[in-house]
């Protein structure tokens, strides 16, 4: 009776001192999934913004999604570029504030890439 | 406590009849036996130590058994909990990589993720280091009891039945204690 209960703690002990850790993580695929856009400037040129950004592997990307934000009133527009080009020009009506701008490269999966660095433009009235 | 209790009887709290149980032994059984000492402390550690008189080696054994025993199934069930929630976690990440999905989300996640297995890690180092504590109590108390101080002798011991008096409006009890 007593060599059972011994054999049956042992056991519970046993599994619990040898269970393996089976919280792996996985592999991390969003760091390098597609590039991040660099360098991104922002001008206003004749009414409108001109942005211009560089990436090193264009041929990744599907087409680029544009971000316009007004901190002011927390709005935020966007817009589809070419995954061919690496400058977008921006038609808005624009007021007198300040406006800060961003790119992210999209993939053939419809996956968004980490923001690139942002740019900030005052347009005056 | 004799006094006390006529006394109570007399001013009617307690009947009079529940005190002619107090103080009278109504069974004696010996413990404590060699063998019985090795298959309580086969049991639980620290219950034959106890059975053959000798409480602070018992008491100090049925206590950290106890104590690591819990923080080890506390860590454990934390530990299965903790586990279900990055599983989960992990599918989600997992599936963000078949696309539609945004890097900023994808690195949250992963934030999360880190974080859950961390915790896991910890979690599982308590289980392991106290269920280790469990495992050695339980050898200790065994080769205590087997190799190093077998009980020679078995102890007597005393059970009594005794009526407690309630208060004012609670009814007497009865109270069973052993002696040992």
């Amino acid at each position: 009776m007593q060599w059972t209960l011994r054999m049956i703690l042992a056991t519970v002990m046993a599994s619990i001192l040898g269970c393996s850790e089976d919280h792996a993580l996985p592999a991390r695929f969003h760091e390098d999934r597609i590039d991040t856009p660099e360098h991104l400037t922002a001008e206003y040129v004749g009414g409108d913004v001109v942005l211009q950004w560089n990436i090193s592997t264009p041929a990744e990307v599907l087409y680029y999604i544009v971000t316009l934000s007004e901190p002011g009133s927390g709005v935020e527009w966007k817009y589809t570029a070419p995954g061919d080009q690496q400058s977008f020009t921006v038609e808005f009506t624009w007021t007198d504030s300040v406006y800060i701008f961003h790119v992210e490269a999209v993939d053939a999966t419809d996956f968004v890439g980490e923001s690139s660095n942002a740019d900030t433009v005052f347009i005056p009235q | 406590m004799r006094n006390l209790v006529l006394a109570l009887a007399l001013i009617g709290i307690v009947t009079p009849g529940t005190i002619q149980a107090e103080d009278e032994t109504f069974a004696t059984r010996k413990i404590g036996t060699p063998r019985a000492a090795k298959f309580l402390s086969a049991v639980f550690p620290g219950l034959g130590q106890l059975s053959t008189g000798r409480r602070i080696a018992g008491t100090i054994l049925v206590v950290s058994e106890m104590g690591a025993l819990a923080t080890t199934l506390t860590a454990n069930e934390n530990y299965k909990t903790r586990l279900d929630n990055f599983a989960r976690l992990k599918v989600e990440y997992e599936e963000m990589s078949a696309g539609n999905s945004e890097h900023d989300i994808a690195q949250q996640r992963w934030s999360e993720l880190t974080k859950e297995a961390d915790d896991l890690d910890n979690l599982h180092r308590i289980r392991r280091v106290f269920a280790g504590v469990a495992l050695g109590v339980y050898v200790y108390s065994m080769l205590d009891i087997l190799l190093w101080d077998p009980p020679v002798s078995g102890t007597e011991v005393s059970w009594n039945l005794r009526a407690v008096p309630g208060a004012r409006d609670a009814p007497t009890r009865l109270m069973i204690a052993g002696r040992f």
